[in-house]
């Protein structure tokens, strides 16, 4: 009797401790699964809908993702169809049909409105950033972590990210995003409407991203992402020079 | 055919053929290296020229070249297609067009020493065009086909022309995993700076000054082999030049081996190539993020080119004599590009061209300009003309050795865009800026305009042809 009691309190000791201090950058690698982060091979439709000063713009896309590259290739409006953006690490060209060479692009270099080019490929923020814990705390009544991401090198679209990951189900549904200065210029909002299989699992996946500017109120963009499909990626597809697909 | 590398000069001065070159080719050769500069020439835009007959050859040419290249690829689809008998992925077809429309204004350069009264390099002063541009491609796993055809109407003061040719044209098969053929007509850009590639043997420019006009295709087939994420080696050949809407100087075949390298922050590449009847040229290029503003990037070459001639004072009737070069010499560009927090980018690059002419080599260019104006209305007119044709041809990356250049860009607009574009020739102090600009009407109507203005003295590379030029287009996206 006194060896199950000792038993049973050495499981609750040990859940206890497993409870109170997650592996943020567990947490980070699972929230990364539903943006497409860490798997070997996806593809997914992006409209992207943007409103600030210039009024509304639109963007149609496809992307093709592995674990850490993506090639994004613009379907709508007439104006920007067959251009592509092809990021092969940290890596990132344009690349315009016929009539110029690819241009190399650094990471800074915004999509449209307040998007960026890593907002509608593949998210690897594990890989990206150094996640802490910082504590949890209710997003929309919905238990969450809160980790802070640190960028892990220069490269990095963000300095500071602060992210709020569901405890239930291990996704993220609100992100901050902050400057080198500390200055908060943006933040989102997920939502998880799709999912895919991957190992036999069950994944959720990213439906919609809203972005609003931490200024101006009235500057806001939202990606909708559907038309998941788990595909054979070929490296050879973020290769410039071989181009397979 | 016009054969536009005679050099009449080379052949009186050293006692060969002394007969006078055909006018056709001096005008044809000199007319299009300006159009490597100006924003809007074409060989067959000539005053000289006559739309009644040459047209048909031209049209000719490009039909039986494209139609060739078709069928080539229509070939090896239908090689390549058994290959892949059991895949029940159906093939899917994407096509998009554009038509575009432009016209421009080129201002001459009034006292030039190298085209006297435009006599040499033929260059219009106004010039309208009308380009159709589909691109149509079929796709299956694996195996995919792109025909890109084009038909393009001309205009300019005492010409026309129209033309129809196949710009880009191939077919990529993987006939096994890590294996990747390409063949056909394409254009094979790489490396990341702005204003020069020279690590590339197709081309001589990068197409950036002139971002709505389509480089030719070139004749390319290559097998790639890639066995890791991180590595590709792939072996080429080129085995024509495509369809030449606008002069070019002929090159022979070239043979290539290229091997790709990268990493999570940079990228980069090995190459060596050999063109018949030249030595072994190496070549690279590379490019590093070195933060989420920053990128570093270098492109270079070390070999020959045969092509290039060098003027030398000769006791012959015209008292100069051209050489071709048989030295090897180095290309080293090296640039960044830094983004701005509002979106904007900055490129800046410094170029050594080792082909280029040294102070010697363009004095000499210069005398020999400035003694042939009396012989252009000689009897020797036509090799007089002939050796002023030869001196500007398009043969050279640029003329000069050392140059900087600067480009300011500003991507982050949805509705219009603009790019400042300024090259400086270190060595003879003239200069070329190019402000370029697009404002969408709507989604499917782009305008655009472009400028280049010139300044320097009138025997300096970027201003002995042209003071400056301008033009505006509208671009359709029609689907």
């Amino acid at each position: 009797m006194l060896k199950i009691k000792s038993t049973l309190a050495l499981l609750a000791l040990l859940a206890g401790v497993a409870q109170a201090a997650p592996d943020a950058k567990d947490i980070l690698q699972q929230a990364d699964m539903a943006r497409g982060g860490g798997l070997p091979g996806l593809m997914w439709n992006v409209e992207l809908n943007a409103r600030d000063e210039e009024g509304e713009q639109k963007r149609g896309m496809t992307v093709k993702a592995d674990a850490s590259n993506s090639l994004v290739e613009f379907l709508a409006p007439e104006k920007v169809k067959g251009q592509q953006m092809v990021m092969l690490g940290r890596n990132m060209w344009f690349v315009r049909p016929g009539l110029s060479k690819p241009v190399p692009m650094s990471p800074r270099q915004r999509l449209i409105g307040m998007a960026s080019n890593g907002d509608v490929a593949s998210t690897n923020y594990s890989g990206d950033y150094n996640a802490k814990l910082l504590k949890e705390e209710a997003i929309n009544d919905e238990d969450c972590y809160l980790l802070e991401l640190n960028a892990a090198n220069k490269g990095v679209t963000y300095d500071r990210i602060l992210y709020w990951v569901s405890k239930k189900r291990g996704v993220g549904v609100k992100a901050e995003f902050y400057t080198l200065s500390g200055k908060l210029f943006k933040f989102a909002e997920f939502e998880y409407g799709n999912d895919i299989r991957f190992e036999g699992k069950k994944i959720p996946f990213v439906s919609k991203m809203t972005i609003h500017d931490a200024i101006d109120k009235s500057k806001v963009t939202t990606l909708a992402y559907s038309t998941i499909k788990v595909i054979k990626v070929d490296p050879a597809m973020f290769n410039l020079n071989i181009r397979a697909d | 055919m016009l054969r536009p590398d005679v050099s009449p000069i080379g052949s009186l001065g050293r006692g060969g053929n002394p007969c006078p070159p055909e006018p056709a080719s001096i005008g044809l050769q000199a007319g299009l290296q300006a159009n490597t500069h100006a924003p809007c020439s074409l060989a067959k835009c000539r005053s000289d020229f006559s739309p009644t007959t040459a047209p048909a050859r031209y049209h000719c040419v490009g039909l039986k070249s494209g139609l060739r290249l078709v069928g080539l690829c229509l070939s090896s689809v239908l090689l390549a297609a058994p290959a892949h008998a059991d895949d029940e992925t159906p093939w899917t077809f994407n096509s998009r067009a554009q038509g575009l429309l432009s016209a421009t204004h080129i201002e001459r350069q009034d006292n030039s020493q190298l085209n006297p009264g435009n006599a040499i390099a033929h260059i219009p002063s106004e010039r309208y065009d009308l380009e159709l541009r589909p691109d149509l491609e079929w796709k299956r796993p694996g195996l995919s086909l792109a025909l890109k055809p084009r038909f393009g109407l001309t205009h300019a003061p005492g010409s026309s022309d129209d033309d129809l040719w196949l710009n880009e044209g191939w077919l990529r098969w993987k006939p096994a995993q890590q294996w990747y053929l390409q063949a056909g007509r394409e254009i094979w850009l790489w490396g990341p700076s702005m204003f020069w590639s020279p690590s590339n043997p197709f081309y001589l420019g990068t197409g950036k000054n002139l971002p709505q006009r389509e480089l030719p295709g070139r004749d390319i087939a290559r097998l790639s082999w890639m066995p890791t994420d991180n590595a590709a080696l792939t072996l080429a050949g080129q085995f024509g030049n495509g369809h030449q809407r606008e002069y070019e100087p002929p090159s022979r075949k070239l043979a290539l081996l290229k091997l790709d390298l990268n990493n999570n922050e940079a990228s980069g590449s090995l190459i060596a190539s050999r063109r018949e009847g030249e030595l072994w040229r190496f070549g690279a290029y590379g490019q590093w993020t070195v933060s989420d503003a920053l990128l570093l990037y270098g492109d270079g070459s070390y070999g020959q080119n045969a092509n290039l001639t060098h003027v030398l004072p000769a006791a012959n009737p015209l008292g100069w004599t051209v050489e071709n070069n048989s030295q090897r010499s180095a290309t080293v560009l090296i640039g960044g590009a830094y983004t701005f927090e509002n979106g904007i980018n900055l490129n800046l690059e410094a170029l050594h061209y080792g082909d280029g002419r040294d102070d010697a080599q363009a004095a000499n260019v210069g005398e020999m300009a400035q003694q042939l104006q009396a012989a252009l209305a000689s009897p020797l007119a036509p090799y007089a003309a002939a050796s002023l044709g030869a001196s500007i041809t398009p043969q050279r990356l640029q003329q000069r050795q050392n140059y900087l250049a600067v480009q300011l860009m500003d991507p982050t607009r949805e509705r219009y865009s603009w790019t400042v574009r300024y090259s400086y020739n270190l060595d003879d102090h003239s200069s070329e800026l190019v402000p370029l600009g697009t404002y969408d009407l709507n989604d499917r109507l782009q305008l655009w305009g472009n400028l280049s203005l010139r300044h320097g003295r009138n025997n300096a590379e970027y201003s002995q042809l042209i003071r400056y030029s301008a033009m505006l287009g509208l671009t359709w996206f029609a689907w």
